[in-house]
């Protein structure tokens, strides 16, 4: 997981390239949802919580942080909209940007299961460590360009 | 009302799929992943995948590690030189005996490096905010977020 500083920034790096050819993430609103959205997977890390208390939950909440947990955290979050499909697309947009990053990294075993409940299969590149501040440093350069710029 | 009944019809559905989608995982998943904490803990010998805090390197030739799960603990040795120091957090990949872990595969997140990623984190939480309640008021009769008119 890159900090959420590094994934809440790549969302909105992309919505404003992808702004210059769909007039959809040219609206300010649209784009804070994307953001929202790119937070949904690390919804697991309330597990830090339980951590304080000595209670173990990860094993249970894993599926938080897979595409399928999120689609149904997406689904409710979008019920609290009044254009609950549009923002559940956006939001999905959101978390699949999540996904992204996050597939860059590695860990000395396992992966995203991207696939989980067909599959068990774990999916990482490696290229990168959880704690690598480069990452954000060069998504905090890209965004304040982006931001000076449009 | 008959559109609140829907959301919270829906909202049903996709909470209980969700907690089933978290039992399927719950009870399946040490079919698919290496033993890790849970097991190390009740005395589990073998190819393991765990992860821990470094609680003693004071000697150079000898590391230990703090593996954690719930409440319960247990104290592994690590029989290879590792650059680490105490509060470390390190994924270790390896052979497990009574003698301790033989690492293949080892990552090692410096202690501060580790809580720099919380920093970082917690950062965002302001920006995201901010930048929602910008474009979104929340309706308290509908209890639903609509669009700002001025945004």
């Amino acid at each position: 997981m890159p900090d959420w500083l590094a994934h809440v920034l790549f969302a909105y790096i992309l919505c404003n390239i992808l702004g210059i050819k769909f007039e959809v993430f040219t609206r300010g609103n649209n784009v804070s949802i994307v953001m929202v959205g790119s937070l949904i997977p690390d919804i697991v890390k309330i597990g830090l919580i339980f951590d304080l208390f000595g209670v173990e939950v990860w094993d249970f909440i894993a599926p938080l942080h897979t595409p399928a947990g999120s689609l149904l955290v997406a689904g409710l979050i979008s019920l609290l909209f009044y254009e609950s499909t549009v923002v559940f697309l956006l939001l999905v947009f959101g978390f699949t940007t999540h996904y992204a990053l996050d597939f860059l990294m590695g860990h000395v075993s396992g992966g995203m299961l991207l696939l989980f409940p067909f599959s068990w299969e774990g999916y990482q590149l490696g290229l990168i460590h959880c704690d690598d501040y480069r990452i954000t440093l060069v998504l905090v350069v890209l965004a304040v360009i982006i931001y000076t710029i449009i | 009302m008959k559109d609140m009944v829907r959301r919270l019809l829906l909202a049903s559905i996709f909470i209980s799929l969700l907690m089933l989608l978290c039992l399927y995982h719950y009870l399946n998943h040490e079919r698919y992943e290496y033993p890790g904490n849970e097991e190390v803990i009740k005395g589990f010998e073998g190819e393991v995948s765990i992860y821990g805090v470094v609680i003693n390197s004071s000697d150079s030739s000898e590391t230990y590690i703090l593996v954690k799960y719930g409440s319960k603990s247990r104290i592994v040795r690590v029989l290879s030189n590792l650059d680490v120091e105490n509060g470390d957090k390190v994924e270790i990949l390896g052979f497990l005996d009574e003698n301790g872990i033989m690492p293949e595969k080892t990552i090692v997140y410096k202690k501060w490096s580790y809580y720099l990623i919380f920093i970082r984190s917690v950062i965002a939480i302001p920006i995201v905010v901010y930048i929602f309640f910008k474009y979104w008021t929340f309706d308290f009769r509908e209890m639903k977020f609509r669009r700002r008119k001025d945004a």
